[in-house]
């Protein structure tokens, strides 16, 4: 058994067990009191992730707010991520609640600002340059500039040299150094020239020198000069966006030059920052609307595109998964999250490492408000722990003469019994009987719970993988109740839920393809019910293995991009395949059958972009489509 | 029936309760497997299998059984030239609920459906709490197959599925009539030969 009450967080010092995470303990004061021991290290990238960290690096944002941090070169299938992100504020304990740095409050930098300023993994390729500075008196600093021609903060490093940071690079990728200045440095991908992002296909255009001018006024101050030749790289950037648009959004990994300035947007002078939002916005608006009006559809104009561009190895690489050293970047000193936007298109892009989903999940699915601070969690976590016990107890008192005068409760009972034991059972955490067991006080107590519901099938499908990342009756039974609030709808019995969906889809099938969908019309199938499995339980069965299932979730949950994302995967599902469906001239019950099949056969990375790309391109005119249908926005 | 005429195919739906074994009826026929903790259908699931002595080949709708998705059947069984209605012989509620099953069949199905109802678990005869004639008694009047069957263990599987084979018209490429329909009917209604049902394990 579990305890029923977890260890408060502590202030004082308790060792650290997981070697991810920075030292909880440091001088963020200053920069020459360096102490921390390591030198730059190299680390053998076989097996490893890490090529290069280094910590006591200090983002200058403002001329005296520094913010301690780690930079780091990470590789993940043979790609180069580079990442800075500040000291955490505290640091998880092994039992999931927070430790919280008492050292922390000698920080200069603003808490909220911690977080603004990191920079989460991006692909070496999206580096277009880097300038050294070295002076003979202070610190050596880099600044580096992105393809996309946005600057990230200069990085002080206050416990050694860049020398490291150099060679490490030289070792991934190809240094240029600049025939205008000598310490600057163009980044040059070196490896696939496909993989090269939209952003960095635009500014190709501009001469190196413009770069490295660029460059030589972005050192330690912001002059015109920058602003406009940011400026010039946004617009650029929007007038091609329409014609690259396909590579723009699954190569960037993040949909909208807008949010393609973060973190970096806060180095612009907010008049420019506002003027590109807004040209981007204005640019996107226009994209989607002029979409949604042509007859053409969507899918037609990107068809070729749409099926290559979402398979092919042209997709810039995601960053890693949300580790635990980047997940308590997050965090403030309290241990509030401070920058949950960015937090949520995190774990959009790139999902969350296993070992901190069980943690991560609970705020992705509200069961600990992101406002929360450690202490509160610790408290909500126990109240709902006493809760959940108070339940388990109103079913698990029923005698057996009881049962025998309640026909209701004899009924949902036997429900669950007979799905639980044949849920998941080829999932190694369900091999275990005792895991089973656990499986069905969950569901038996939401059929307590939630009375007027009951249990339907296709909820133990819900509960089967939260149970196996909490590892704990309380917790799963608290995400799966939090989860069930969003999909209720979904089982009543009237399927108004189903419905309003499914409704949702037609109309945005109607904008994205109007091609399919007259041709669906001929066969009496817009009612779209061949999607019925996917939206019931949110594509669980049309992925053989948890980690793809519990990826898309996380990609659902992360709400980044639409609350109703799984809506734009059935649309993209159906877009992938359309040519399929219309060539063989499916009738109802040939897509159906054709839909049923593709189980198994779904490549859940190319779903997730392609239904990305849709959601972008049908804009707020897709979003009225779902409104209309009585989806919340 | 062992004319050796193209293969025509044919639409059967499998209906009842949830966990009497529809799905594990479904697999040991097509694929000759069993598997204990045959995961739950949600919606349908579709599977194909040629009987090709009998020249048939049968499109198979394998359907959720909970009540709550009940209104989504008349997707499935729409247009189907056979329905086979399965019930747990050790859960009596689960054979009310194949009654009920039938009854909304005779009234809204395909006029000219085969019917067959399996009475699933046989290898389970010392729980039973449905008795064979009980069963026999009620499909007889509402002229329906009957075949108590074990998927597990695989008895009267392929015999329910054979049964219904036999039953289906010849399609006569003279007459499509019936363009909604999983076959094409040559006669108004199969006549209801009277076969002896079994019930080897009782």
């Amino acid at each position: 058994m579990v305890p029923a009450i977890r260890a408060a967080p502590t202030s004082h010092p308790i060792p650290q067990e997981t070697s991810t995470s920075p030292p909880d303990a440091f001088d963020g004061s200053d920069c020459d009191d360096a102490h921390l021991s390591d030198g730059d290290s190299m680390m053998d990238s076989s097996e490893k992730e890490a090529v290069y960290v280094r910590d006591g690096v200090a983002a200058v944002v403002a001329r005296k707010d520094r913010i301690m941090g780690r930079l780091s070169l990470i590789k993940q299938n043979h790609v180069i991520f580079l990442a800075w992100l500040p000291n955490s504020a505290g640091s998880m304990l092994p039992d999931g609640t927070f430790h919280v740095s008492s050292l922390m409050s000698q920080l200069t930098a603003p808490a909220t600002d911690r977080t603004l300023y990191a920079v989460h993994p991006i692909p070496l390729s999206e580096v277009k340059a880097i300038r050294k500075h070295a002076p003979s008196f202070g610190t050596q600093h880099v600044v580096l500039v992105l393809s996309n021609g946005l600057t990230l903060p200069p990085l002080y490093f206050t416990s050694g040299g860049v020398k490291g940071l150099f060679s490490a690079l030289r070792e991934h990728t190809d240094l240029i150094k600049s025939a205008e200045d000598p310490n600057t440095y163009l980044v040059n991908s070196g490896g696939d020239p496909m993989q090269q992002s939209l952003s960095g296909l635009l500014l190709d255009g501009l001469p190196p020198s413009a770069s490295a001018a660029f460059l030589a006024k972005t050192g330690d101050q912001d002059g015109p000069g920058v602003v406009s030749q940011v400026w010039e790289g946004v617009s650029r950037m929007t007038a091609l966006a329409k014609q690259a648009f396909l590579e723009s959004s699954v190569a960037l990994g993040q949909p909208l030059p807008e949010n393609v300035a973060s973190p970096g947007a806060e180095w612009l002078s907010s008049e420019a920052a506002r003027e590109a939002a807004a040209a981007s916005a204005a640019d996107s608006d226009r994209l989607s609307s002029g979409e949604a009006d042509t007859s053409v559809g969507v899918f037609e104009l990107l068809d070729k595109d749409l099926l290559e561009s979402a398979t092919s190895a042209r997709n810039a690489p995601r960053p890693p998964p949300l580790n635990q050293e980047e997940w308590l970047s997050f965090l403030n000193t309290e241990g509030r999250i401070v920058n949950e936007k960015a937090l949520r298109q995190r774990v959009f892009y790139s999902g969350v490492a296993p070992d901190i989903r069980k943690e991560v999940w609970k705020f992705l699915l509200g069961l600990y408000p992101a406002s929360s601070t450690a202490a509160e969690r610790a408290e909500i976590l126990k109240q709902k722990r006493l809760h959940y016990g108070r339940i388990k107890a109103q079913w698990s008192s029923i005698t057996p003469e009881q049962a025998a005068k309640f026909g209701k409760w004899r009924e949902r009972r036997s429900r669950v019994e007979k799905d639980v034991r044949r849920t998941d059972r080829a999932q190694a955490y369900y091999r275990k009987k005792s895991n089973v067991r656990q499986l069905q006080n969950v569901l038996l107590s939401y059929a307590m719970y939630n009375f007027d519901l009951g249990y339907v099938q296709g909820m133990s499908d819900l509960a089967a993988p939260l149970l196996c990342i909490m590892r704990d009756e309380a917790e799963a039974f608290w995400c799966f109740a939090c989860l069930m609030e969003k999909l209720e709808a979904n089982f009543h019995t009237d399927c108004r839920g189903i419905q309003a969906q499914l409704l949702g889809l037609s109309s945005l099938m109607s904008i994205l393809d109007p091609q399919l969908t007259s041709f669906l019309k001929t066969k009496e199938a817009t009612n779209y019910y061949f999607c019925y499995r996917w939206l019931l339980i949110l594509f669980k069965r049309e992925f053989s293995s948890y980690e793809e299932v519990m990826r898309l979730w996380e990609a659902l949950w992360s709400g980044h991009v639409s609350p109703h994302f799984h809506i734009y995967m059935c649309a993209g599902v159906l877009g992938l395949h359309r040519r399929q469906i219309m060539d063989d001239n499916l009738d109802f019950d040939g897509i159906l059958r054709y839909c049923i099949q593709l189980s198994g056969h779904l490549d859940m990375q190319q779903v997730l972009r392609c239904a990305e790309k849709l959601c972008i391109l049908a804009g707020p005119a897709g979003q009225e489509c779902l409104t209309a249908a009585g989806l919340k926005p | 029936m062992g004319d050796t005429g193209p293969i025509q195919q044919a639409k059967l739906v499998l209906l009842g309760d949830m966990g009497a074994g529809k799905s594990s009826l479904v697999l040991r026929f097509v694929k000759g497997q069993f598997f204990d903790y045959q995961e739950s259908t949600i919606g349908a699931a579709f599977l194909t299998k040629t009987i090709p002595e009998k020249g048939v080949k049968f499109e198979i709708w394998d359907t959720a059984g909970q009540e709550r998705y009940h209104s989504l059947a008349p997707m499935y069984y729409r247009g189907a030239a056979a329905a086979v209605v399965v019930f747990d012989i050790t859960n009596a509620e689960s054979f009310a609920k194949a009654k009920n099953w039938v009854k909304e069949l005779q009234r809204q199905g395909n006029p000219n459906m085969i019917m067959a109802l399996a009475g699933n678990k046989a290898d389970l005869a010392a729980q039973r709490s449905v008795t064979a004639d009980e069963a026999k008694a009620y499909a007889d009047e509402n002229s329906l197959f009957f075949w108590e069957t074990s998927a597990k263990t695989n008895v009267n599987v392929a015999e329910v599925f054979n049964d219904i084979a036999e039953r289906l018209p010849r399609a006569a490429a003279a007459l499509p009539q019936q363009p909604t329909g999983g076959i094409t009917l040559t006669e108004p209604a199969p006549e209801q030969k009277k076969k002896s049902s079994c019930c080897s394990t009782a």
